[in-house]
């Protein structure tokens, strides 16, 4: 669990006929900075089957800003959920549903979401959508408390790249001054 | 040693093509090149891995010249890669070499002999071309090793112009190749997109698989766009084209992959 004292929060959705489920009661997006990292992270409900997806937000300047999701070096482990599915700028559409946010002040606008989605076949559609071959959903649904876990979980792990990159650096002119070679020479 | 109408003539009556191969094969007794034992010899002192192997020793011998201590970490960082083995190896294999002294009173630096203090002259005398302006230690030994990149790009291409650019970096402290397109048109401003990445179990690997790319420079265009649909796309395609350059009935370890890169 986490603190996601959301900065924005919004409920567009009409959740009539989607059965009763802890939907009911959430928020259908919320923006936060995560407290631990200080990174923008964000979840929303997508129209297409009242799932969740979450994300967080890289800054230019950190190693990843800028890379497509399937680019991310797999070595470096960094996941949610099923696996990440988008990466971008921010979206252009109704702040209320899109992907993109109200940056904080001080904050940069041009951030790098990486985002996962709650549609995998292990996860259940709150709108009673179908899944794709035809079967009923009989998932797992993800709440807002999973993905905003999940959105801490990814954050750290973005975190954990930016601290690694920012290490000191070796020690890389040990051995550059070779003006002694010249002056020592042996007569 | 003098010099003879083809080379150099040591001590012994052997001609070497050139003062560097005499040092390293007459004088260290150090095996010519990477090729297998069968091969017959080919005399050439400007092979990369040489080159790389002369710019250590001359960094080594110039740590030992300078005369004033350097830690030992920060020597194993610097020249050999993190491998404290390696560096004490190396340290005492210049002292049986009769490059070095140790003692008790002595830097673990060592100090030079007579003789190291000639190896190091002759050897910074006669770096290549490529070299000359660079300074000794990490940097010239990166690039020695690295192959001289730029020579080995597709000389009709000028990378400079290309929309998909293949780039060395490191993230994470993982050394990665990362594939940039520099025209994407998202955002309000150019920015850096990555369309695609590996990382390496070191740069050394790293490196080797950049010379791959950068003797195909030619195709970096058709390969962004492959990477446009998708990262997992283009690491196919370049598993597939890697796999379909080697001839696999000379397979001859690590050292087959630098050998790919002159053939385009």
């Amino acid at each position: 669990m986490c603190d996601t004292s959301p900065r924005q929060a919004y409920t567009t959705f009409s959740k009539s006929g989607w059965g009763s489920g802890p939907w009911n009661s959430e928020l259908d997006k919320a923006v936060w900075i995560d407290p631990a990292t200080g990174l923008d992270c964000m979840y929303r409900r997508c129209s297409d089957g009242g799932y969740l997806c979450g994300y967080v937000a890289v800054e230019p300047g950190h190693p990843l800003y800028g890379f497509d999701h399937g680019a991310i070096p797999s070595s470096l482990g960094i996941t949610a959920h099923t696996g990440l599915v988008e990466s971008g700028l921010c979206a252009h559409g109704k702040e209320s549903e899109a992907m993109c946010h109200v940056p904080a002040e001080g904050r940069p606008h041009d951030v790098w979401w990486f985002g996962f989605k709650c549609d995998e076949d292990c996860d259940h559609l709150p709108d009673g959508r179908r899944q794709r071959g035809g079967a009923d959903r009989m998932g797992i649904y993800r709440s807002t408390t999973y993905v905003a876990d999940q959105c801490t979980r990814l954050a750290a792990q973005l975190d954990e790249v930016a601290r690694a990159n920012a290490a000191p650096l070796a020690i890389s002119s040990a051995v550059t001054a070779d003006a002694p070679v010249r002056t020592m020479v042996p007569a | 040693m003098r010099t003879a109408p083809h080379g150099v003539l040591d001590e012994h009556g052997a001609i070497w093509p050139s003062i560097r191969l005499a040092f390293w094969r007459g004088r260290l007794g150090m095996r010519q090149g990477v090729a297998r034992e069968s091969d017959a010899p080919v005399f050439r002192d400007n092979e990369p891995w040489l080159e790389e192997q002369f710019e250590v020793l001359i960094a080594v011998l110039s740590v030992a010249a300078r005369g004033f201590h350097t830690a030992s970490r920060e020597l194993s960082v610097d020249i050999f890669r993190n491998s404290a083995v390696f560096q004490h190896h190396y340290r005492n294999w210049l002292v049986g070499a009769g490059l070095l002294m140790m003692g008790p009173n002595i830097s673990s630096n060592g100090v030079l002999t007579d003789e190291g203090w000639a190896a190091l002259l002759m050897l910074k005398a006669t770096r290549p071309n490529q070299l000359i302006d660079v300074e000794v230690g990490y940097g010239a030994i990166e690039l020695a090793g690295g192959r001289a990149m730029a020579e080995i790009a597709h000389p009709a291409i000028d990378t400079r112009e290309l929309a998909f650019l293949f780039e060395r970096e490191d993230i994470a402290s993982q050394a990665c190749i990362v594939l940039i397109d520099r025209k994407s048109t998202r955002g309000r401003m150019p920015m850096r997109h990555t369309l695609w990445s590996a990382s390496f179990g070191g740069k050394h690997e790293r490196d080797r698989m950049f010379a791959w790319l950068c003797a195909r420079s030619d195709r970096w265009d058709e390969w962004g766009k492959t990477a446009g649909r998708g990262a997992d796309a283009l690491s196919q395609h370049l598993l597939a084209t890697y796999i379909s350059s080697v001839d696999w009935r000379e397979p001859n370890g690590g050292e087959h992959l630098l050998a790919l890169t002159h053939v385009t």
